[in-house]
């Protein structure tokens, strides 16, 4: 991006913010933090089982169990209706005729698009810590033997439990960023995601071999965070990411290019 | 302010819908752009605010030339285009409020232009409820909003009841008053011919006319008729004949005439004769048929030249 558009990039951001108010995207962000926190609240008030070993943080365990309903039930299908309803605001506005007469570049302002849309993803993933931490105080009132008082919380540990699960989705996002640029619509990518996410859970079951490459079977994969991180991995050693994570991001960046560039030469009719 | 010399842009090979277009909107004008549906008049101003890639011939706004996405030179640039854009679930102000941001615009310039169209009274109302007049005025005010020097307002009165029509009419001779250029498309020449101040006139991608809005009277003039319904219908007919073209139908006269001078004699005479005179209407060429005589005399020309 240009300085010009650096230097304007919080005020365009409050632009973005302003137009999200109150709209499909703006609550699902609000809300899928709250509902995994549920679901893992649910799970650990009604089944003695979830309790942790004696003496061990429970809020390791807390944090991966929101880790694997969110990858297995709601990444996938999150970031697709967010990414779709994120982008159809434009299109039922059919604002992109306006937004292009403005003095900026088309590619920066379908850029700061897909950055506002991290911010609001990454917004969701804060209420999700929240609701986690707030939750956790909440059953350990009703269930002391959870402990979870006497633990601080590992951040790092669960930042970066986090932040796997998101390189998990990035490729979906992209997919989904590109398919909602492509036709304008709402209904038509929310369909190929379904499609994509029912084949990924089959490709997954089946442990196909070429799962490493379909971006809606990662997020899935990356349920046993464990396997996620560890196998599958062309650059052995600490820093390097497996290459689940490596294909997320690249199905990202190939989808994300591929979008810019059916923008800016797009004519407007 | 606008200068488009040999403009062509086609959506398929081989059918072009701009063909060598020329367009010269003068500084502090009103320029009327006129053109059936089609004609190519929403094509022509997305090629300049660069929606459209030209495929050939050049566009200067502001004396600048333009280039495919080349965003300074829109800072100087408002438009409305077609249906107005908004996001339906937020208010008038919220609207504004997205546009203001790429241009660093205040709140107190919010409301300013919510004064100048008109829509103070309605801020608070989401934009969905809005009707289709309230809408074209909102649109204007977003064109508005970062006071540029050039407007263009792609058919403002599109789906306007006669009371919204003449509230814009009224905004945009305020807009001139402010010292705009504006350069305004519509296919109904009447509705131009009361603000304008320059008129052009696109036909099969090029243009049929370009001039100031008494050059186009002058055009308009060659091709007068006058409409009589009278009580002797033959009777008036004998009176008039002598070198008068005139078509009767039931007591209806139509009578060409050259120019509005020469109604008065008309109406004299048949007075003097006796004629009973219920109605007199002098019938201007609409468009359709000023396109018709504009049409016919370059092909005239053509063949004079030829």
């Amino acid at each position: 991006m240009p300085t010009a558009m650096l230097r304007k990039l919080p005020s365009l951001i409050t632009s973005e913010f302003i137009k999200y108010k109150w709209t499909p995207a703006w609550l699902l962000t609000l809300g899928f933090g709250i509902m995994i926190a549920c679901f893992v609240y649910i799970g650990h008030h009604t089944d003695g089982n979830a309790l942790g070993e004696i003496n061990q943080n429970p809020w390791g365990r807390y944090f991966s169990a929101a880790h694997k309903i969110w990858t297995a039930l709601f990444l996938g299908p999150i970031f697709i209706l967010l990414t779709s309803a994120f982008f159809f605001v434009e299109h039922k506005a059919d604002a992109w005729k306006i937004m292009y007469t403005h003095p900026v570049r088309r590619a920066d302002y379908f850029l700061l698009k897909v950055f506002t849309l991290f911010i609001f993803i990454l917004i969701g993933i804060s209420i999700l810590i929240v609701a986690m931490i707030v939750s956790g105080h909440i059953l350990n009132f009703i269930r002391p033997e959870y402990e979870f008082s006497y633990y601080s919380i590992p951040w790092k540990e669960t930042l970066s439990i986090l932040a796997h699960g998101l390189i998990s989705g990035l490729g979906v996002i992209g997919v989904h960023i590109f398919l909602s640029m492509r036709f304008k619509n709402f209904m038509l990518p929310i369909i190929i995601g379904i499609i994509g996410f029912v084949l990924g859970i089959i490709l997954v079951a089946m442990d196909f071999s070429l799962n490493t490459y379909f971006p809606y079977s990662i997020p899935l994969i990356a349920q046993d965070l464990e396997m996620f991180i560890t196998d599958h991995r062309t650059f052995p050693g600490d820093g390097w990411l497996s290459n689940f994570e490596i294909s997320s991001i690249v199905w990202f960046v190939i989808m994300i290019s591929l979008a810019t560039i059916l923008e800016t030469r797009r004519p407007i009719h | 302010m606008i200068e488009i010399n040999n403009l062509t842009f086609a959506y398929e090979r081989g059918k072009p819908i701009l063909n060598g277009l020329n367009i010269h909107v003068p500084d502090g004008s009103i320029y009327g752009f006129l053109g059936m549906n089609g004609s190519g008049k929403t094509t022509s101003i997305r090629n300049i605010l660069q929606l459209l890639k030209p495929q050939s011939g050049t566009i200067q706004v502001n004396g600048n030339e333009i280039s495919n996405n080349s965003p300074s030179q829109r800072k100087h640039v408002g438009a409305l285009i077609e249906a107005p854009s908004f996001y339906g679930h937020l208010d008038a102000t919220d609207n504004l409020h997205i546009h203001s941001k790429f241009y660093g615009v205040g709140r107190n310039r919010i409301k300013e232009v919510l004064d100048i169209v008109g829509l103070t009274p309605h801020i608070k109302k989401k934009t969905r409820k809005y009707s289709t007049g309230m809408k074209q005025r909102l649109g204007v005010a977003i064109a508005l909003l970062h006071d540029p020097k050039l407007l263009i307002l792609d058919e403002p009165a599109n789906g306007l009841d006669p009371k919204g029509i003449i509230e814009m009419r009224t905004t945009i001779q305020q807009l001139q008053d402010m010292g705009k250029t504006v350069m305004l498309s519509s296919h109904l020449l009447p509705e131009i011919e009361k603000v304008a101040t320059h008129v052009g006139i696109l036909h099969q991608g090029k243009m049929a006319f370009q001039g100031t809005i008494e050059e186009l009277q002058n055009v308009k003039e060659k091709d007068l008729s006058l409409s009589l319904k009278v009580g002797q219908p033959q009777k008036a007919i004998e009176i008039l004949a002598a070198g008068k073209s005139i078509s009767k139908k039931h007591d209806l006269l139509s009578i060409e005439i050259s120019k509005a001078d020469d109604i008065p004699p008309i109406i004299s005479k048949l007075v003097t004769a006796g004629v009973d005179i219920y109605e007199v209407k002098k019938v201007e060429n609409n468009l359709e048929e000023l396109f018709l005589t504009m049409t016919h005399e370059e092909k005239e020309n053509a063949h004079s030249h030829a």
